[in-house]
């Protein structure tokens, strides 16, 4: 901890490092469940037995076996094979999508925050605006417009989602600018740029973390849900919730075929949401 | 051991050997450490003592009504020759209000934000003793007009929010009272009110005491009440008790430095351009009890024996005890003989 | 009083809802290329995708546009659809009481669901209860809503044979029951994140001074107690349910598809496979006055609710 002095330029942002001599049980089975979804993910080329698209139509919606673990879909693909390379689209999808949001609420709301005035107003006036379309209501009109495919996913989550950062952000923000480090950082006159990115910013944003942990569920959620309506990541690319749409013509003699991609959707949203509080928790230790 | 003066024989209250932990962040501390006193019957009691003594949190024990994290670790709370300490919710739920009620420091969070007062005021004893609608509402008015709440009728139906702090505290104590306890538990019901309103609200406390040959039991940090209020005082500090004695002989003459630096500290309203003293040092926490006599780093008469060992509560006078083993260093205190068993004072 | 409350709020939400417009109006030019075009697809000759042109106002400068949509906008014209013979007010008003019923349901069977467990969860924290309603949560935070919607179909339809599998029956009683399993469905899935709000302001509740006092004054029976506990997290819960609207809304839409009911949602999804633009503009309108409008609603009733909201 440093104390503030007006000479110093090099004010040293208080982080609060967390001092914690054991990690939270939800952190760890979080982050392990979490590596091994990841793992699959990544290495599915690796480990998947097929191709995710190679069809066998001699094979039709078979049942679990040794040749196929998870049975075979309506076209004879390997289900198995297509729920790992399904993990692969749905969550790089989801990873990269949870960033720019991340980045402009983070910015928006430091800026609202900080600055506050008009541009404190203009920023949550727009907010409000947003908000008030349910989450898949303004995704999917924006997916709609702006066209197929993952840039238009990429876009809609990016309008929908800011709000949430941007409010935390702001609201760190808020009770950071009035601690004694920003206040002598300003009287040595630092610049407000710097002074937002290099001080007030690194204590803010452990909660935006902590929130984009959720916000990644949210946006598999919202990737898959839009998949499944026909409405996300175009085909033949393999999808959890295209793969539960297809299946949905079988429930009454295979309904295996649209319940067990949700059942890793489930796994996987555990997961996060188990790191999600595990981190939640190790960061409140002060 | 010493032996504790002044045991009455059949008191209302007695707590013994009482301690209570607190759990922060996965590690206790005690925050109230082995407490004993008594309180007897249509007696008022002061217990006295800085933020952070513990002496909240033996009242709070005594009704069972400790906050998440706290927990009794030890000792017994006698009422009635009943032992309150782990008894189950049922049962201490047949004490509360009609044998031992409480005052809370502040009434605007003690008092529920959106029920009206009036109801608040009696709805406790309602349910128990079976009130009808206009039995309950009778009621309340006579509590109201005991308490010198002015206009009873329109006062009644108004929201907390609606009422002027000492109007507030005034229902809360007639909420307290309306099932007529034995033994009033005060948490500090003045510290948040202004001067004026303070001396009356004591005043109130004062004649209640009198007309309804009510026990109390008073926390305060505040010694100029404890003095108008109560016959006997127990100073805490640190978890402990560090002194005991009839009021008027305890602070004629204090038998431990805590106790006489309190003393100094009140303000004395007949001098008006004394310089205002102040304990040097402030009460340490929880976890940073100091070794030997809790006192010790900010006391002014302190000596390196005081920096370890034991120091129990031993009898100075007929009346009185304190935990200092050199009471005598307080000036105009006579020399006290030391303690054979334990030593202390050689 | 009351009355200048809500004019007070009507008034904070008049820029939101301008908001709203302009952001619905200025989604038709998002789309790449020539909207008139992309819209008509396969029936894009040169007339039609003119006739468009000066329907849309395409040629004209923005705010000129932008008046145009606001003027029809006001007297109650959302455009035609470019699919149906049909106004899209039409079109919507047909639908929108099936949406507006299974919200009703939604809304009644969350709130069944969420509060006893929150209750249950905030009785006695870290309790056995509380940790299985948290972990309930935990579990329950991932499952997507249609997921759910295909589960209940599989064991309620199709192996008890309870309900039917999808659509909207005949008659009230039919239209009712229909509704019982998406209702449900939605219930469920918003549930975690209810049952988190609550619990929280709950435990509170049941925490804070008011409650101890309640105790130490002799309050009597677990009533008493839970009757103050209670009557005061319920003014939160009631924001909580509202904020969380938006998710109840959007909600309908998905499991609409789910369990092919003639609603709004299911309109928007068939209007976008359709490229319909004008009735996907006007869902999503009527979308997000709902939500605006339900947040006015909560407002009030907190302002009811909670004597210490002034009303003047």
């Amino acid at each position: 901890m440093s104390s503030p002095s007006l000479t110093a330029v090099a004010v040293v942002p208080v982080t609060r490092v967390p001092v914690r001599r054991r990690l939270p049980p939800s952190l760890i089975i979080g982050l392990t469940i979490l590596i091994i979804i990841v793992a699959a993910a990544v290495f599915a080329p690796l480990i998947a037995p097929y191709s995710p698209t190679q069809q066998d139509l001699t094979n039709i919606l078979a049942g679990p076996s040794a040749k196929h673990w998870l049975g075979t879909d309506e076209l004879g693909r390997d289900i198995f094979t297509r729920l790992l390379y399904g993990a692969r689209t749905d969550l790089s999808v989801a990873f990269i999508a949870v960033l720019s949001p991340f980045v402009l609420g983070t910015c928006l709301g430091a800026a609202a925050g900080y600055f506050g005035g008009w541009l404190d107003s203009v920023i949550m006036r727009i907010a409000d605006v947003v908000v008030a379309f349910p989450f898949y209501v303004l995704v999917i009109l924006l997916v709609f417009v702006l066209g197929p495919g993952t840039r238009s996913i990429y876009i809609a989550i990016t309008v929908v989602s800011w709000v949430s950062y941007a409010r935390i952000v702001r609201g760190g923000t808020l009770v950071a600018k009035n601690e004694e480090y920003v206040l002598s950082a300003r009287v040595a006159g630092i610049s407000d740029r710097r002074i937002i990115f290099r001080h007030i910013v690194p204590n803010v944003i452990t909660q935006a973390i902590v929130f984009a942990m959720s916000d990644i569920v949210m946006d598999i959620l919202a990737i898959v849900t839009l998949g499944y309506l026909g409405l996300g990541i175009p085909p033949p690319t393999p999808d959890w919730g295209s793969m539960m749409a297809e299946g949905q013509s079988f429930l009454t003699t295979h309904w295996e075929l649209a319940t067990i991609p949700g059942i890793a959707v489930v796994i996987t949203g555990l997961g996060l949401s188990l790191l999600g509080d595990g981190l939640a928790d190790l960061l409140r230790a002060e | 051991m010493s032996q504790p003066v002044d045991r009455s024989e059949g008191a209302l209250l007695e707590v013994s050997g009482l301690s209570v932990t607190v759990t922060a962040d996965g590690r206790p501390a005690r925050a109230v450490d082995g407490i004993t006193l008594h309180v007897g019957h249509g007696e008022a009691v002061g217990l006295v003592g800085e933020s952070g003594s513990g002496k909240s949190l033996t009242l709070r024990a005594i009704l069972g009504l400790l906050p998440p994290g706290a927990a009794v670790a030890g000792g017994s709370v006698i009422f009635d020759g009943y032992d309150l300490v782990g008894q189950g919710s049922r049962a201490l739920r047949r004490i509360r209000g009609t044998g031992i009620s409480m005052v809370f420091q502040e009434p605007m969070t003690a008092l529920n934000p959106v029920v009206k007062v009036g109801d608040q005021m009696v709805d406790a004893a309602r349910k128990r003793l079976g009130w009808g609608r206009a039995e309950a509402r009778d009621h309340a008015l006579q509590l109201a007009k005991q308490m010198g709440i002015t206009e009873p009728e329109a006062s009644l139906s108004l929201y907390p929010h609606e009422l002027s702090g000492g109007l507030r505290q005034r229902v809360m104590i007639a909420a307290a009272l309306a099932s007529r306890p034995k033994l009033l538990l005060c948490d500090e019901p003045t510290t948040a009110l202004d001067v004026t309103i303070q001396a009356q609200i004591i005043e109130l406390l004062a004649r209640l005491r009198d007309e309804l040959a009510m026990s109390m039991l008073y926390v305060t940090h505040d010694l100029a009440v404890v003095a108008q209020l109560c016959t006997r005082v127990e100073v805490m500090y640190a978890g402990r008790i560090i002194e005991r004695g009839p009021v008027t002989e305890t602070f004629a003459a204090p038998s431990h430095p805590y106790t006489l630096g309190l003393l100094r500290a009140t303000p004395d309203v007949d001098d008006v351009r004394a310089e205002l003293y102040a304990i040097p040092g402030s009460a340490p926490g929880v976890r940073s009890r100091p070794a030997g006599c809790p006192f010790h780093p900010r006391c002014q008469f302190a000596s390196t024996e005081c920096e370890s060992g034991d120091f129990p509560l031993r009898a100075v006078s007929r009346t009185q005890e304190t935990a200092c083993a050199f009471p005598e260093r307080i000036e105009g205190r006579a020399r006290v003989a030391p303690d054979a068993e334990t030593g202390v004072g050689t | 009083m009351l009355l200048r409350y809500i004019t007070r709020r009507l008034v904070i939400l008049v820029p939101v809802v301008l908001g709203v417009t302009i952001l619905v109006f200025f989604s038709i030019h998002l789309v790449p290329g020539d909207p008139a075009r992309s819209f008509l697809g396969d029936r894009a000759t040169p007339a039609a995708v003119a006739a468009l042109h000066r329907e849309w106002g395409l040629n004209e400068p923005i705010p000129v546009q932008y008046w145009l949509f606001m003027s029809r906008l006001l007297h109650g014209n959302l455009g035609q659809s470019l699919f149906y013979q049909s106004s899209v007010a039409g079109l919507i008003g047909g639908r929108l009481p099936v949406t507006l019923l299974l919200l009703l349901y939604a809304a009644v069977l969350s709130v069944l669901i969420s509060v006893p467990l929150a209750m249950a969860a905030a009785r006695r924290p870290d309790g056995i209860a509380d940790h299985i309603v948290r972990a309930i949560g935990l579990v329950g935070i991932g499952m997507p809503s249609f997921w759910v919607g295909t589960i209940l179909i599989i064991i309620f339809a199709l192996r008890l044979h309870i309900f039917a599998v999808a659509g909207y029956g005949n008659g009230l009683v039919g239209h009712l029951q229909s509704l019982v399993l998406p209702g449900l469905t939605i219930a469920i899935s918003i549930a975690p994140m209810l049952v988190r709000s609550l619990r929280a302001s709950m435990i509170e509740a049941l925490n804070s001074d008011y409650v101890a006092f309640a105790k130490a004054k002799g309050a009597t029976a677990p009533t008493v107690v839970m009757r103050y506990g209670l009557r005061n997290a319920s003014i939160s819960a009631v924001t909580i349910l509202g904020i969380n609207i938006g998710f109840l809304v959007g909600g309908t839409l998905v499991i609409e598809n789910v369990f092919a009911l003639p609603g709004l949602g299911s309109l928007m999804v068939q209007a976008i496979l359709d490229r319909d633009f004008p009735v996907v503009q006007g869902i999503t309108l009527v979308f997000a006055v709902i939500v605006v409008v339900v947040y006015l609603l909560t407002d009030v009733a907190y302002a009811l609710l909670d004597p210490r909201v002034r009303l003047g």
